[in-house]
């Protein structure tokens, strides 16, 4: 009765438009005080400190402290000429083939991945760049957006990932094993991408081609050799095991910050200050959620809910295969209709119990859940990849919403690849750390 | 209206205020972080990063969220309440923030409890009272109660998420 009237009332309260955090803690914290629902014996200040309690320790974590840091490492990186030289050196390469500068904005958001954890900070970073180049050169602005957009929600796939620095957090498992895990699969989603965009282009004969000349490759690979460094040195110290992913997050603050203002100098000093506020501002955001999803769940822990949805999904008598299709069916949708952390911090204490009725690794069905959540950031109505660069392209919704749907289709295509085929995600782990 | 302009400034000026706290404690969790690294390759470990990081990220969240309710930046769905016309939805929205305010209310009131029932404890590395960190807790809610307190006395403004 209790696990009803909690997930009734925050479903109520989020359509009535009460932001996330508070859906999620308000009847939380009304059940908790509320007469009845704990013995007599259970003071009102007791309940009311274990409330205040849960909400400390439910963001007193060492790990999460790097959601902030790849917050302001990626802010530092869209103002400070790294996308540039990043999309120059790609163009260079593929420029030559038909689409090939919309391929070289797909191959350039799979570099910057390596750094930031964020999708829409990639996206604004390459769409700010590339989207008004793209259109000069014939291509679309509703093509533009959707490649864009597209290559930007790589960005939490590759690692660093926030979503999945927040679902290790949620799960007791490794994030190292994730960001391992993440790496196949969003270079599988990048090629995807970039076949479907050269087809696209040729079919349509949108862009223009640019000659293939080592001279050139060989200029803009040395302007971009920094910014290629940033993921070497953050991926390569947190795989490695020579950093933690937070060290590994300061790193890629100070390597940012070295690279926009003494190697580019595009950055200047009078910006920082506001760039880190408005990180700040956005992390406390989603650290908030976390911090009510904790009471919210230490509730649900004490109404045994896990027991509960066990038994409910025994009785649907599905093979493993077929619940996962079906959590994977359900995730694309809440994607579809949620941003991607609310969902992320909604769903995954929930379906993270069900990993041994899926008969599937933690580690997999994590990275999955992150696949499955970059789609929904692909997808109206509530895409952030999509509204960041409708903004840039100054193009409606609607029209790149149409223009998105090929990426989309060879998206999924992938997705079921990831979810049948094992080896895609747990190779890298299992050799790296098993 | 006149109770709305005071709380009004009152709200900006100590959001201006969390503002640049939030900047201070930006820059120290990640120069902590960076010495952090440094010295461990250099060996000599800092035995106390991890715990004041942590405590760091603590405030971050809480005073993060105050600035980001002021600026309306909390995530969210659109409310129904514009569908069933305005008088509605501004019932709707004054009741969001009459329980808004009650739930602020309420941490805050067991945030001083339990910040004061801390202070004997002291934390592992810094040997800190616990207090310190967790009075963060009813410092943000108080914050929110203020920021909420001006919307309640102000016209209805739709929607309060992006």
């Amino acid at each position: 009765m209790i696990i009803v009237l909690l997930f009734g009332l925050m479903f109520l309260l989020l359509a009535l438009g009460l932001p996330v955090a508070l859906a999620i803690g308000l009847p939380a914290i009304g059940l908790i005080v509320t007469p009845g629902v704990f013995p007599d014996s259970v003071t009102l200040a007791a309940l009311g400190q274990t409330v205040v309690q849960q909400l400390f320790s439910g963001v007193d974590s060492f790990d999460l402290l790097a959601v902030p840091l790849f917050m302001i490492a990626g802010s530092i990186m869209e103002v400070g000429g790294i996308s540039r030289r990043l999309i120059d050196f790609c163009n260079s390469l593929v420029g030559w083939a038909p689409g090939g500068l919309a391929a070289a904005a797909i191959g350039a958001s799979i570099i910057i991945a390596g750094i930031s954890g964020s999708a829409a900070a990639d996206t604004a970073a390459i769409g700010a760049v590339v989207i008004p180049t793209m259109i000069r050169q014939g291509y679309p602005p509703a093509f533009a957006a959707a490649v864009v957009a597209a290559g930007g929600a790589i960005g939490i796939i590759i690692p660093p990932s926030i979503p999945m620095i927040l679902f290790g957090f949620m799960t007791n498992i490794s994030t190292s094993q994730l960001f391992a895990g993440g790496i196949m699969v969003g270079a599988l989603l990048g090629l995807s991408f970039m076949a479907v965009a050269i087809f696209i282009s040729w079919r349509k004969g949108y862009g223009e081609r640019l000659p293939f000349t080592w001279k050139q490759v060989g200029v803009t690979g040395r302007a971009a050799l920094w910014s290629m460094g940033a993921p070497v040195i953050v991926l390569g110290g947190i795989l490695g095991g020579i950093v933690t992913v937070t060290e590994g997050a300061a790193l890629a603050v100070f390597y940012a910050l070295l690279v926009g203002t003494v190697i580019n100098k595009e950055l200047k000093w009078s910006e920082l200050p506001q760039l880190i506020i408005r990180s700040q501002v956005t992390a406390g955001g989603i650290l908030f959620i976390i911090a009510m999803a904790k009471v919210f769940g230490w509730l649900l822990a004490m109404q045994q809910s896990a027991q509960l949805l066990n038994t409910f999904v025994n009785s649907l008598a599905l093979p493993p295969v077929g619940l996962l299709l079906l959590v994977m069916l359900l995730l694309l949708v809440i994607g579809c209709v949620m941003e991607t952390t609310a969902a992320l911090l909604l769903v995954v204490p929930v379906l993270a119990l069900l990993t041994p009725q899926m008969a599937v690794d933690p580690v997999h069905f994590g990275v999955l859940v992150v696949v499955n959540l970059a789609i929904g950031m692909l997808t109206p109505p509530v895409g952030i990849c999509l509204f960041v660069s409708c903004g840039i392209a100054q193009v409606s919704l609607g029209r790149v919403s149409r223009a998105i749907a090929p990426l989309v289709l060879v998206s999924l295509v992938d997705l079921l690849i990831a979810a049948l085929w094992s080896p895609l995600i747990m190779w890298l782990p299992t050799l790296l750390y098993r | 209206m006149k109770l709305h302009q005071l709380l009004g400034a009152l709200s900006e000026g100590v959001n201006r205020m969390v503002e640049w706290l939030l900047l201070a404690i930006g820059v120290a969790f990640s120069l902590i972080l960076f010495a952090q690294v440094v010295a461990r390759y250099g060996g000599h470990s800092l035995s106390w990063s991890e715990e004041v990081g942590r405590y760091l990220l603590v405030a971050t969240s809480f005073l993060g969220a105050t600035v980001a309710y002021k600026r309306a930046e909390f995530i969210g769905l659109a409310g129904l309440g514009a569908k069933f016309g305005p008088a509605i939805e501004h019932g709707i929205v004054r009741l969001l923030q009459w329980l808004t305010l009650a739930c602020f209310g309420l941490i805050t009131w067991y945030g001083v409890g339990y910040t004061f029932n801390a202070w004997e404890q002291t934390s592992s590395a810094v040997q800190m009272p616990m207090s310190l960190p967790i009075s963060v807790l009813p410092i943000s809610a108080a914050i929110f109660l203020l920021h909420v307190l001006v919307d309640l006395t102000g016209p209805v403004k739709s929607g309060g998420a992006s």
